[in-house]
């Protein structure tokens, strides 16, 4: 049976419910774009995505976000992901294994960090 | 606890879901599971997001990425290339119509940008069966604040202070109507939701309904808490199943949860609803012939004083406002009168969401800042007149209302100004028409519909109204006489001033308002037989021109009733003896070709037999 | 308080709507929807005023008076918006004589017109001359309509009795719904269909009787068309005099106005305002009391026996006989029948000439001493009524009407008593009863109020009643009387309830037969609540009062027949017809009565007297009410009033005291006898003062045991619906469908 709401069980509801207003309205922290595409497939870009939300997953983060795009142009350098924190510049980390986005996640998602051995660029890209 | 990467929200308001929206939902399910995404992306079935020519519509968050007319066959593709991919797919998104170039994301689309949202702040973005996400948009949270940290008092007084105004079209002041419940002394008070949107081509109370039904009760809650009512109901027009469904559902989560009955939040108030389903006549969304309704009487408007605040239901005091005011409250508590009061203009304040309809590009649901200006709801939210017709008038406001011609486009909308001009805010209607539209035609239908609709109870109305369409339908068969128009304004002024209720008492405006602007129209079909906009069929004739017939045959096979005699290659002839002036040949005829064309006045008359010309339609 | 009417300054008080103001004061403003006893409809649109400060115009019946207000009632706007309305309305409606030039010629060709038989114009229309439509276009001053003539053409209902339905001349001013629904509580007829469709209409358009409509007439009396009217009211036959009347046919006592032409009686309908039933009226007194005078039945002059064959006789010749055979047994021997509706000057004479006569026994048509006086209208203010053993929607209509007001105002309704009854769907809480468990029934339920502790009445020693219930158990008594123990349980609850509570009964718990007068006697002074009975014929009540005028000797029917037999009583003077008499001859029978009966077709002598139409006279109805009236039309054939034919007799057999025989002599003569008609001796016709009984019963204050003697109460001989041995449902074909429908719902 439901248990009749108080009002700190109304806003502890909502705040368990924030990554999907989040996600709904895109408005995330950190947005993490991993490249997809066919050559990004076949490089094995799934098992970064898979990497990336079972991270997120088993740290229970709120505000990140994860989409895809197509193939970047880089194709020899895939796996590929960008990561970008709100209010800054977007950074492309290449040729990424699960355990690379791992540690890109606890550096630069979390804590802010770039990982610039992994990073191929920094700068602003149009992207959908 | 699953984290999905993105979700699917497919639009399944009643628009959508009459287009195949549950169907597109259904193979995007099974299309996601076959690929094995079903862990990372989550599909939702959602309240209408208002773009509802463009159905069915699903929406990729956190993309934003807009798709729209989709069809079953369209979702492998999508699966693949944009959710396993990552490449969006422009064939299925929005291209404007003077453009190439789709435009991907929603918040870029023209018929977007330019909305407001506060009543449909939800709309598109939760599934109205889920109160958890709705509790996740800040639901309840308005409730939350008046319950324990406000009283009866403050509520009406930040209500009030907000300016908003009854939505449902008569604009009353909302703060005001609930003091006046509040100050009557008799128990028990109730509160009643009108949810009988009755004016033809109105959608605005379904698709709030449909999207977001707990933004209605929120709201409720907070004004039974305001008013001192411990009942309320909701009526809502048996035609709007989907809403019965989806608000039936949202009672009774919010039941679950505490949220609605006893004990609200644990703050001691009890408020419960029921919903009452009307019965199939306009009549009754006027507010006391829906107490009749609700009663088990029929349907008939009383005659106010006294007003449903001092004695409505039941002779109670009642305070009944529409579902649209109803869904403003909650945001205005919990952000506060000021900022909602930010919004419009200086007597009208928030937002309106209006059903766009007619010869517009854009047909949906838009909710705008008051104030804006007419030109800019056509042109830029609308998109303009389709096949690049020259827009003629829009009609706001529904049976009550009345046309705005093309001079006074740049009217900014409010309350005030629109009545000025001689149409009405009413409940949110746009008919866009275009210079194919009769204005005649259009008041003749709009009279017809309040004639059916009168509820036979005061002479005037039951038969004022049936004596100007008996008029107007002699106009528009070309039977009018001179004096006919002086007769419709005599009685026009006797329906306004002698009718009970505010049916009667708008009815003659859709016919007083194209007689202030388009006089000249009513003038060519009484003395010059003619139908400029050519839609009276009995002033106008259709005819093939020999210059321009090709003879394919096309009109000819079109044509219902086998008027249209021809062999390939040779020019087809219309016998008006037979035309029934349907226009099936004059869609059938390729554009390029443009061989038929509709004929008025002496040209058009001198190709009729007299015989034939129908007696009154 | 203060108010402008067209400049003119009034003042007023209490609340009353501008349409009501203004026609107290003599300012006419024209309405067709409006009637007093409805609430406001404000449909016609008509009665439109001005009322300065505000925006448009409302209705004036509508419309409550305030102070300081400024009213218009006419205005170059307001009469141009009057007659625009009043054209349209006319435009639906039959119009052409309505606006003719030639109306008061009209006389000369409508003869041939006539066999249309449909109401095409006023002159064909059953209500012309008293058409409200009529007055207000000839108020309002319409010469044309401008509008084409919509005509419904629908088919003219003539399939019920008594009312024909014509709603091709309907305005839908929506009184008879409103009348139907709000006072009449029938609900018989309601709107149907929507906009230009709408019209008044049954329940799948059947008919009226199948609709449970109980006939009333209240439809056809606030009609102001023609679309409801009375079948035998054709336009060519209308009446050229009226009389006012008290119906005789029920303890009611309904004010009517009679209709005459040349001496026949056309039409009865109720006054406006008539003190006891407030212009409403039922089937009887509406449609079937006129067929009294005419009826085939009537006894027209005076018959003696001779050869054994009743024949014709003059009257000295009957009086002769009559008296002779009188003279021919002792007075112990001699009996005479007292009808309880007779006037109360025919009853008061029948005492003087039982006393002069020295008779043996007499017994009369009903029961019961006297009790406290009430007013039907205090039955509306009871919020809790519970109706033991009687159908009041069939015995006492104008009560039933009462009754309904009082559950409109929210009191709740029981039913205790044997039998279903028509008006269930109005009852919150039915017993039905098996027949003759009652009094146990009674007596189980104080015992339960008494454990309950709902009792509320302040008089009476409850340990009395305790003693005096002690043997009953509640759940046995229930069982045995067919009523599920719950069910008690909850009327006996329902009295902890609302006050103030109110008994109505019939006879049956009236007389004491058994003790259900009794029972109920004290039952309603445990709860505290009124206990009034209804006394079922028209001058029951009276009689109550007027036994003790008479000798000794009051016996029961039962008795008298067995005293017959038995040849104890050997002569035997009948009144009214001798209902219930039928079969016994003793020796000597005279009998006096206004329709030929079983038993007076047996008498030695029959003597004509008058139904109450054809006298002046006066009743007591069941509120202990004075009412009088003067003869509405002569009696038939050489038929005359009781009080002349007993005066006739008691001259010839040289008795004292019948000398004065007119009706006023007679009046003065009771009033200084006995206290109870004091008011009687100044009472004229008509008059507008309460005159009431002047008794000083009070309710008794203590309980009584079971068997102690208390009557207070009328009873039935049978058919309620016989007067004076006339039986209406046999001679009168729609009463018949009436009484025999199986739809019976409430009048």
């Amino acid at each position: 049976m439901t248990k009749k709401l108080t009002i700190q069980d109304l806003a502890a509801m909502r705040d368990k419910t924030r990554s999907l207003t989040v996600l709904r309205d895109g408005a995330g922290r950190a947005k993490v774009t991993v490249h997809m595409g066919t050559c990004g497939i076949a490089a094995g870009a799934r098992d970064i995505m898979e990497t990336l939300l079972e991270e997120i997953r088993s740290r229970g983060l709120q505000d990140v976000i994860v989409t895809t795009s197509g193939c970047a142009g880089l194709c020899n350098r895939e796996p590929m992901a960008t990561v970008e924190i709100k209010d800054q510049p977007p950074v492309k980390y290449v040729q990424l294994t699960p355990d690379k986005m791992r540690r890109v996640i606890a550096e630069h998602v979390l804590d802010g960090r770039i990982v610039a051995e992994y990073a191929l660029a920094v700068g602003s890209e149009t992207m959908y | 606890m699953k984290h999905h990467r993105a979700h699917l929200l497919v639009c399944a308001g009643t628009g959508c879901v009459s287009c195949g929206a549950f169907d597109v939902k259904t193979a995007l399910e099974k299309e996601i599971e076959r690929r094995g995404l079903a862990d990372e992306i989550l599909v939702v079935a959602t309240g209408c997001n208002g773009f509802c020519e463009k159905g069915p519509i699903v929406l990729v968050r956190p993309d934003d990425i807009f798709y729209q007319k989709l069809s079953i066959d369209d979702i492998p593709l999508l699966v693949e290339e944009h959710l396993v991919k990552g490449r969006p797919v422009a064939r299925l998104m929005y291209t404007p119509p003077a453009d190439t170039k789709p435009v991907p994301k929603m918040a870029d689309i023209e018929f977007f940008r330019h909305q407001r949202l506060i009543v449909l702040r939800n709309r598109g973005r939760i599934d109205p069966e889920k109160i958890e996400e709705y509790i996740a948009y800040d639901g309840y949270q308005g409730m939350a604040k008046a319950l324990t940290e406000m009283t009866p008092e403050e509520i009406i007084a930040e209500i009030s202070a907000s300016g908003l105004r009854g939505r449902g079209g008569a604009g009353f002041p909302t703060g005001k109507k609930w003091d006046l419940c509040r100050t009557e002394n008799a128990s028990p008070k109730y509160l009643i939701c009108n949810g009988d949107e009755g004016d033809p081509g109105a959608f605005m109370d379904r698709s709030v309904l449909e999207a977001d039904p707990h933004a209605v009760l929120e709201g409720m809650v907070i004004g039974a808490r305001a008013i001192g009512a411990a009942r309320g109901f909701i009526y809502i027009r048996n035609e709007y199943p989907l809403a019965i469904q989806r608000l039936d559902i949202a009672i009774r989560r919010a039941r679950e949860f505490g949220l609605l009955g006893e004990n609200i939040l644990g703050s001691g108030f009890d408020f419960d609803v029921e919903i009452v389903r009307g019965a199939g006549a306009f009549v009754s969304g006027e507010e006391t012939a829906l107490i009749a309704s609700i009663e088990g009487q029929r349907a008939a408007p009383r005659q106010r004083p006294p007003y449903p605040a001092q004695s409505g239901l039941w002779g109670q005091p009642t305070t009944i406002n529409n579902v649209e005011t109803w869904a403003n409250v909650p945001s205005i508590i919990r952000r506060g009168a000021a900022w909602f009061a930010g919004l419009g203009t200086e007597t009208s304040k928030g937002t309106k969401v209006f059903s766009l309809v007619g010869k517009i590009n854009n047909t949906g649901l838009v909710e705008v800042p008051m104030g804006i200006r007419l030109d800019e709801i056509v042109n830029n939210i609308g998109g303009g007149i389709p096949g690049g017709r020259k827009f003629k008038a829009i009609q706001i406001g529904g049976p009550s209302g009345g046309c705005i011609p093309a001079e006074l486009l740049d009217l900014p909308v409010d309350y005030e100004s629109l009545t000025k001009a001689g149409a009405m805010m009413g409940s949110g209607g746009m008919i866009v028409m275009d210079e194919d539209t009769c204005m005649v035609d259009i008041a003749l239908y709009f009279l017809r519909f309040t004639q059916e609709e009168s509820c036979g109870k005061c002479a005037p109305c039951r038969i004022g109204t049936r004596r100007m369409a008996e008029i107007l339908a002699g106009i528009a068969a070309g039977e009018g006489r001179p004096g006919d128009i002086e007769k419709l304004e005599e009685l026009a002024w006797t329906v306004k001033r002698g009718s009970l209720c505010g049916l009667g008492q708008t009815a003659p405006n859709p016919v007083l308002s194209t007689l202030r602007y388009f006089r000249e129209e009513y003038r060519a079909h009484i003395e010059d037989k003619t139908c400029p906009a050519r839609v009276c069929k009995n002033l106008i004739a259709f005819a093939i021109d020999p210059d321009k017939c090709v003879g394919c045959l096309l009109c000819l096979k079109a044509c219902p009733v086998n008027a249209i005699t021809g062999e390939r290659k040779k020019v087809h002839v219309i016998d008006q003896a037979l035309c029934i002036k349907c226009g099936a040949c004059f869609t059938a005829c390729p554009v390029k070709i443009g061989a038929v064309s509709k004929l008025t006045g002496e040209k058009g008359r001198a190709l009729v037999p007299e015989a034939t010309r129908a007696t009154t339609s | 308080m203060n108010i402008t009417i067209d400049g003119r300054a009034l003042t007023f008080e209490g609340r009353p709507n501008l349409l009501e103001l203004a026609r107290a004061n003599g300012i006419r403003i024209p309405s067709l929807c409006d009637n007093p006893g409805l609430h406001a409809y404000a449909g016609c649109r008509l009665c439109l005023v001005e009322i300065k400060g505000r925006n448009g115009y409302v209705p004036a019946c509508a419309t409550e008076a305030g102070d300081g207000m400024e009213v218009l009632t006419r205005s170059a706007d307001l009469d141009t918006l009057r007659r625009n309305i009043l054209e349209l309305i006319l435009s639906e409606h039959p119009n052409a004589c309505l606006v003719c030039a030639e109306k008061t010629d009209c006389n000369d060709f409508k003869s041939t017109a006539r066999k249309v038989g449909e109401a095409t114009g006023c002159v064909l229309c059953s209500n012309n001359g008293r058409c409200e439509l009529q007055d207000v276009v000839e108020a309002v001053g319409i010469d044309r309509v401008r509008h084409p003539s919509i005509y419904r053409n629908l088919e003219v209902r003539k399939d019920d009795p008594f009312i024909d339905r014509n709603f091709n001349l309907c305005i839908l001013c929506g009184r008879c719904v409103r009348v139907c629904h709000e006072v009449r509580g029938a609900a018989t007829i309601a709107f149907v269909e929507r906009g230009s469709s709408a019209i008044v209409g049954t329940p799948q358009d059947r008919t009226l009787l199948d609709s449970g409509c109980r006939f009333c007439g209240a439809c056809v009396d606030v009609c102001p068309t023609g679309a409801l009217t009375e079948r035998a009211a054709r336009p060519e036959l209308l009446p050229d005099r009226t009389a006012r009347a008290i119906c005789p046919l029920c303890g009611i006592g309904c004010e009517v106005e009679v209709g005459i032409r040349d001496g026949r009686i056309i039409t009865i309908s109720p006054t406006a305002d008539g003190p006891a039933n407030s212009g409403q009226a039922c089937v009887k007194g509406r449609f079937v009391l006129r067929a009294s005078a005419a009826s085939p039945n009537r006894i027209l002059e005076p018959h003696v026996r001779k050869d054994g064959v009743l024949i014709p006789a003059g009257w000295e010749e009957a009086f002769e006989k009559a008296a002779g055979l009188w003279k021919q047994h002792r007075p112990e021997e001699r009996a005479l029948t007292v009808s309880a509706q007779g006037t109360i000057e025919e009853i008061f004479q029948s005492a003087k000439f039982a006393a002069a006569s020295e008779i043996g026994a007499w017994t009369a048509t009903s029961e019961g001493t006297s009790c406290p006086t009430f007013r039907f209208k205090e039955i509306s203010q009871a919020r809790t009524i519970v109706l033991f053993g009687t159908d009041i929607s069939e015995t006492h209509p104008i009560v039933w009407v009462e009754v309904f007001k009082a559950l409109r105002n929210g009191a709740r309704l029981a039913y205790f008593g044997a039998g279903p009854i028509s008006i269930k769907r109005h009852v919150a809480l039915n017993l039905e009863a098996r027949a003759g468990h009652e009094i146990p029934l009674l007596a189980a339920l104080a015992k339960i109020i008494l454990e309950e502790g709902s009792a509320h009445g302040s008089g009476g020693n409850t340990d009395d009643l305790r003693r005096i219930l002690e043997p009953d158990v509640p759940e046995d008594t229930a069982k045995a009387a067919g009523v599920d123990p719950d069910d008690l349980r909850s009327l006996a609850r329902l009295f902890a309830g609302e006050q103030p509570a109110v008994f109505l009964h019939g006879p049956d718990y009236g007389e004491d037969r058994g003790g259900a007068g009794t029972a109920l006697q004290n039952l309603s002074l445990l709860v505290g609540a009124r206990r009034l009975s209804l006394s079922v014929n028209c001058n029951g009540r009276g009689l109550a009062e007027l036994r003790r005028l008479f000798p000794a000797g009051e016996t029961s029917p039962e008795n008298l027949i067995e005293a017959v037999k038995s040849k104890r009583i050997k002569a035997l003077c009948l009144a009214d017809g001798g209902t219930g008499l039928e079969g016994v001859r003793p020796d000597v029978l005279i009998g006096r009565g206004a329709f030929w009966t079983a038993a007076l077709r047996e008498a030695d002598v029959v003597f004509p007297n008058t139904t109450a139409l054809e006298t002046a006279g006066s009743f007591v109805n069941a509120e202990g009410r004075i009412q009088a009236w003067d003869a509405a039309l002569p009696p038939p054939g050489s038929a005359r009033p009781d009080t002349e034919i007993l005066a006739g007799l008691g001259q010839v057999l040289v008795f004292e005291g019948f000398e004065a025989v007119d009706i006023p002599s007679l009046r003065k003569d009771l009033a200084a006898r006995d206290g109870a008609f004091a008011g009687l001796a100044e009472l004229a016709p008509g008059d507008p003062r309460d005159v009431f009984l002047q008794v000083s019963v009070e309710a008794s204050s203590t309980f009584l045991p079971i068997d102690a003697a208390i009557a207070a109460g009328d009873r039935i001989d049978g058919n309620p619906d016989i007067y004076k041995g006339w039986d209406p449902v046999r001679e009168v074909k729609g009463l018949a469908r009436v009484r025999n429908s199986p739809k019976k719902k409430v009048t």
